[in-house]
């Protein structure tokens, strides 16, 4: 027995891998780590980028600023020298000049008369003459500018770099005492100068951007994996759970939502397995129900008598399992044939159990010679009365039939009148007779009544679950629906009547399940 | 099932309501084990409100009276629905216990 068992649960754990092997687990493509570093990195390296644009957009703007002043303080210089010097002191304009050309990164500078004409200038673009108006395309609209000694800068192609630009800063020279134009000073700074600054700040911004991306993008998959790493835990422990090993335990211990999702699937797991064990415990239990089912069946007699006139035939069949009804027929001597039926108070392996005991006793107590039905009776209440639990008890009804003086001879223990088809009055009659069922009380007088039985009678014993079968609608099949049953059906005998009532009963029962066990027995005289 | 205790002069009454089967008979069975221990001479069981009682539910009753009896005390039935007293008839347990119809035959 406990062989079996341990196949099947062997066959069930086998039959789980398989399952779980065939569907496998769809691979991750794109795992979350994979997905979770990417966000943090494509983050970082956006706060980056912009950090390091802005950087170099403000230095640029610093710098060119910068540089605009110091090239202002330049023509302002000169305009200063240019005021003093114009028409007075022309070898100062010229020292100015010079200075001024020293510094690589001005193109041009220009000192000019009232009407525009070069008095001193160095141009790396290309030779002046002196004293001639400037003409190098720049609109510097100086004509309008007479009274106003503001700086003017104006941005232009630069022609002998392609890239580059040119600022051009103009100023007109003021008479020290009547503010009239006495000329103009021009400076033209290439901005070669801001682009070189710019690429130096460029030579140091760009590596230590570079060294920061590095960092963040190792940060970054650090960081993912170690936030990961209780997922990939709890993913992995759900792969192994669900391939049946309720076992496992998820380790994760941290408070937050993954380390109580944890626990949690860890509960689950646990009661997964406490009800995966009561099912296999209550399957072993179902297949011991099943096997003392067959048991009990086979203690009931299933042979259909026919002997000398005399048919006997009975059914059982528990509501659930095994049952407390008891029916049982045997020869006593040649002309003598006893029948019992016996329904133990509740239902299931209790009622079964007491059953037995019913069951032992009568059947020692028939084997003798000289019995009678009260006798045989009292002898089965006598006998169980002490084993019995305080509230078990049983009703019985024991009839013996007599071939020689053609009488049935009964006793009740409680179980209900003898209930049987008269064929000369073509009904039924109902013939009652006290006794207390067995178990009650030790003490218990039990008398016996006789009545005749003529060729057509047919006894039909019963226990409650046959006339208090419910059918859909909550009704109970009832004696009456039986007395009418066997008053139309007495021409059968005792075996098809059996059949017949068996199948009335689950008919009316419909889809209701039984709630009681159900047992008839049937004494047909036929001759 | 519903299940009260009171008291009716020197009387132990167990009060049942409801349907008593396999069940919930159980309760019924602790119920009145708890006060046929021999501690009360007499207890009687107030069925007015039961109104279907099976087999198993009986058999609690048969085991009230047994250990009653042991104790050389009394136990007794009250108050019983019609449907109930023929089951009891029918298994011939009418005159198993004492009885009553009402309380004042109690006292």
């Amino acid at each position: 027995m406990s062989d079996k068992t341990g196949n099947r649960r062997r066959n069930g754990t086998d039959q789980g891998k398989k399952t779980a092997g065939k569907e496998g687990r769809p691979g991750v493509k794109f795992g979350i780590r994979l997905k979770f570093s990417l966000a943090i990195m494509s983050l970082v390296v956006f706060i980056i980028l912009s950090m390091t644009l802005f950087f170099i957009w403000r230095e640029s703007n610093i710098l060119e600023m910068q540089i605009l002043e110091i090239v202002e303080r330049e023509i302002v210089h000169l305009a200063n020298t240019a005021q003093q010097s114009i028409g007075v002191d022309e070898l100062s304009i010229i020292a100015a000049i010079n200075d001024l050309k020293k510094i690589d990164y001005l193109k041009y500078a220009f000192v000019l008369d009232k009407d525009e004409a070069v008095v001193q200038y160095f141009d790396r673009r290309e030779k002046r003459a002196l004293a001639q108006p400037l003409d190098d395309g720049v609109d510097r609209n100086l004509k309008t500018r007479a009274q106003s000694d503001d700086i003017k800068i104006l941005t232009g192609r630069d022609p002998g770099d392609q890239r580059g630009r040119i600022y051009d800063f103009s100023r007109t020279v003021l008479n020290k005492f009547d503010k009239r134009k006495i000329g103009t000073v021009v400076i033209g700074l290439s901005d070669i100068i801001i682009r070189n600054e710019i690429a130096n700040i460029l030579k140091i911004i760009i590596p230590i951007s570079l060294l920061f991306l590095l960092i963040a993008i190792i940060g970054s998959v650090v960081m993912a994996s170690i936030t990961i790493r209780p997922v990939r835990a709890l993913s992995r422990g759900a792969e192994i759970i669900g391939k049946g090993n309720l076992d496992y335990r998820i380790e994760i211990n941290t408070s937050d939502e993954l380390g109580q999702l944890a626990r949690e699937f860890n509960q689950m797991t646990a009661q997964i397995k406490e009800a995966k064990e009561k099912e296999i415990e209550s399957r072993i239990m179902e297949e011991q129900i099943e096997m003392a089912k067959e048991i009990q069946e086979g203690l009931n007699p299933t042979t259909f008598y026919q002997k000398r006139g005399i048919q006997i035939k009975g059914y059982t069949k528990a509501a659930r399992g095994v049952g407390g009804d008891y029916f049982d027929y045997i020869d006593i001597d040649d002309n003598k044939v006893g029948a019992l039926i016996s329904d133990v108070a509740g239902k299931g392996v209790p009622a079964s159990l007491v059953m037995v005991m019913i069951r032992t006793v009568f059947t020692s107590y028939i084997s003798r010679k000289e019995v009678d039905c009260a006798g045989v009776v009292r002898n089965i209440n006598e006998s169980l009365n002490a084993d019995f639990a305080l509230d078990k008890f049983a009703t019985l009804f024991f009839m013996i039939y007599d071939r020689s003086s053609e009488d049935l001879t009964f006793s009740n223990a409680g179980h209900g009148p003898l209930f049987c088809y008269r064929a000369s009055m073509k009904s039924c009659t109902i013939t009652k007779l006290d006794g207390v069922p067995i178990g009650i009380q030790e003490d218990s007088e039990y008398r016996q009544a006789r009545v005749k039985l003529y060729p057509g009678d047919m006894v039909i014993l019963f226990t409650d679950g046959v006339t208090e079968m419910r059918n859909e609608q909550g009704e109970e099949y009832g004696v009456q629906r039986l007395n009418k049953l066997v008053v139309d059906n007495n021409h059968l005998n005792a075996e098809e009547f059996v059949q017949l009532l068996v199948n009335d009963l689950e008919a009316f029962r419909g889809k209701e399940p039984p709630h009681d066990d159900t047992t008839i027995l049937v004494l047909k005289r036929t001759s | 099932m519903e299940i009260e205790f009171r008291d009716i002069g020197d009387h132990k009454v167990i009060q049942v309501s409801g349907e008593v089967d396999l069940y919930n008979v159980s309760e019924l069975k602790k119920a009145l084990f708890s006060i046929t221990d021999g501690r009360h001479f007499s207890v009687i069981v107030d069925m007015k409100n039961v109104n279907y009682m099976d087999s198993s539910g009986i058999g609690a009753l048969v085991a009230g009276q047994k250990k009653m009896r042991a104790h050389n005390g009394r136990f007794a039935l009250m108050n019983i629905h019609e449907d109930v007293l023929n089951i009891l008839k029918l298994a011939t347990l009418d005159k198993f216990f004492k009885i009553y119809d009402t309380e004042d035959e109690i006292l």
